[in-house]
């Protein structure tokens, strides 16, 4: 019994500047991540290190 | 509804899962007010049998993975005891072993185990000591000075941590709250579960839309002023969103369901949904597909369709796929927020899809782009 979910714009809203700098701004941040060792994260990695539970949000290899 | 991609992902259940869940102990030494758990005021401990049944099969899974998670989930894991907890760690080889804790029995001896056995933890607590106020103990005593105490003990021995906190009434200005406090706690990485009216928690889980939008936009902005924490939910969002905006939003998330087997305590094994474990119903039976002392556990796994309400799920993921613009994000509502909110499995969105999966996306784009 499927019914419409509210809001299927998410590809129009993703398109907008703000989306793009955001975006941006998190890449350097996982970048900043990975060359950093020292830091209190060490780059983008799995969320599974931290969090096995999360379901099916995953950024691992897709198998 | 032009935007709405025809995802291929999260098709049917997947052969071998990722991790596995298993319950050392139904006992949990607190008694918070949101808790879904039934059998939490009795120490149903895990057999050693049954830890050895499990590794069976879940020793040939990690040999061919690249990793392989058990999670020790309770109750309370700690509540078992270090001498329990190495006898049903034994049997597990090539794994990575992960432990979600209150922290109220966590001291110097506890941090020493961890390291030893190479242990990532997890942290509940939800924020300073009046939003955790619902994690109580036994007599409704405040559990927070005890979390505090096994928090300072993990730092303390430079155990990393991450946290999960739930969040049981979002605002924008418990967002501002809650993110120094976890920054300041020494988490390295922050999960936020909205909570869920499941289980044995019957407390309504619908919010105004504009608080729980807000709620994320502000976490969005307090994240990207200070990044010092892997903010789970919010850059899971921004990831999404930096595929969907190169046109692969069809990769991001996997190409079939996990069955992310839990294993009660006594053997019973639920797939898919943690959630129902301990629970049934007339309908449905006890959720169970089977019990690792009778039969492996990878032929538990293989059989995962042959189960009522796993074919009736799978039914209502693809309902999800047909009919929700979010669901290259989402996956599908999960097992357990159908059952507890609906009362089957092949509906579509639910509560904790419109909380955690809709209006994070939203809030996090509302930041980034206001409306």
């Amino acid at each position: 019994m499927p019914h419409p979910t509210e809001a299927p714009d998410l590809a129009d809203r993703v398109r907008a500047d703000g989306v793009s700098a955001l975006v941006e701004a998190a890449e350097e941040i996982w970048t900043g991540r990975r060359n950093n060792p020292d830091a209190p994260v060490a780059g983008p990695r799995p969320f599974e290190d931290a969090f096995p539970t999360f379901y099916q949000f995953s950024n691992s290899p897709q198998r | 509804m032009a935007s709405v991609h025809r995802f291929t992902g999260m098709r049917g259940i997947a052969p071998v899962p990722s991790y596995v869940i298993l319950q050392p102990t139904t006992l949990c030494n607190l008694d918070c007010a949101y808790c879904y758990l039934p059998w939490r005021k009795d120490d149903r401990r895990m057999a050693p049998a049954v830890a050895e049944a499990v590794a069976q099969t879940v020793n040939r899974w990690a040999a061919e993975a690249g990793r392989f998670s058990v999670v020790w989930h309770g109750g309370e894991p700690t509540a078992t005891g270090r001498e329990r907890l190495v006898q049903l760690m034994a049997p597990f080889q090539g794994v990575e072993h992960h432990l979600q804790t209150n922290a109220t029995l966590v001291d110097d001896a506890w941090c020493d185990f961890f390291q030893a056995y190479d242990i990532h933890i997890g942290l509940s607590v939800d924020g300073p000591r009046h939003l955790t106020a619902q994690r109580v103990d036994r007599a409704g005593r405040e559990a927070y000075q005890q979390i505090m105490r096994g928090t300072d003990a993990l730092r303390r021995h430079g155990v990393p941590f991450a946290a999960l906190c739930v969040v049981s009434d979002p605002s924008p200005a418990l967002a501002r709250e809650l993110y120094p406090f976890f920054r300041e706690l020494g988490c390295y990485a922050l999960g936020i579960n909205i909570e869920e009216r499941e289980g044995v928690n019957t407390r309504s889980n619908a919010h105004a839309e504009d608080d729980v939008r807000g709620f994320w936009a502000e976490l969005t902005a307090a994240w990207l002023a200070d990044p010092a924490i892997e903010l789970r939910d919010v850059e899971f969002a921004i990831r999404y969103a930096g595929a969907l905006r190169r046109d692969e939003a069809d990769t991001v998330l996997p190409r079939q369901v996990d069955p992310i087997p839990t294993i009660a305590y006594d053997g019973a094994v639920v797939l898919v949904s943690p959630e129902l474990a301990g629970f049934s119903s007339p309908q449905y039976g006890d959720f169970s597909s089977g019990n690792v002392t009778s039969t492996p556990l990878s032929q538990i796994v293989a059989q995962a369709t042959e189960s009522r309400w796993v074919s009736e799920y799978l039914r209502g993921v693809e309902a999800c796929r047909d009919s929700c613009g979010y669901f290259g994000f989402c996956g599908g509502g999960h097992a357990a927020n159908r059952y507890f909110e609906h009362g089957r499995f092949d509906t579509t969105v639910t509560e904790h899809c419109r909380n955690s999966k809709i209006r994070l996306m939203e809030g996090v784009l509302d930041h980034a782009a206001p409306h």
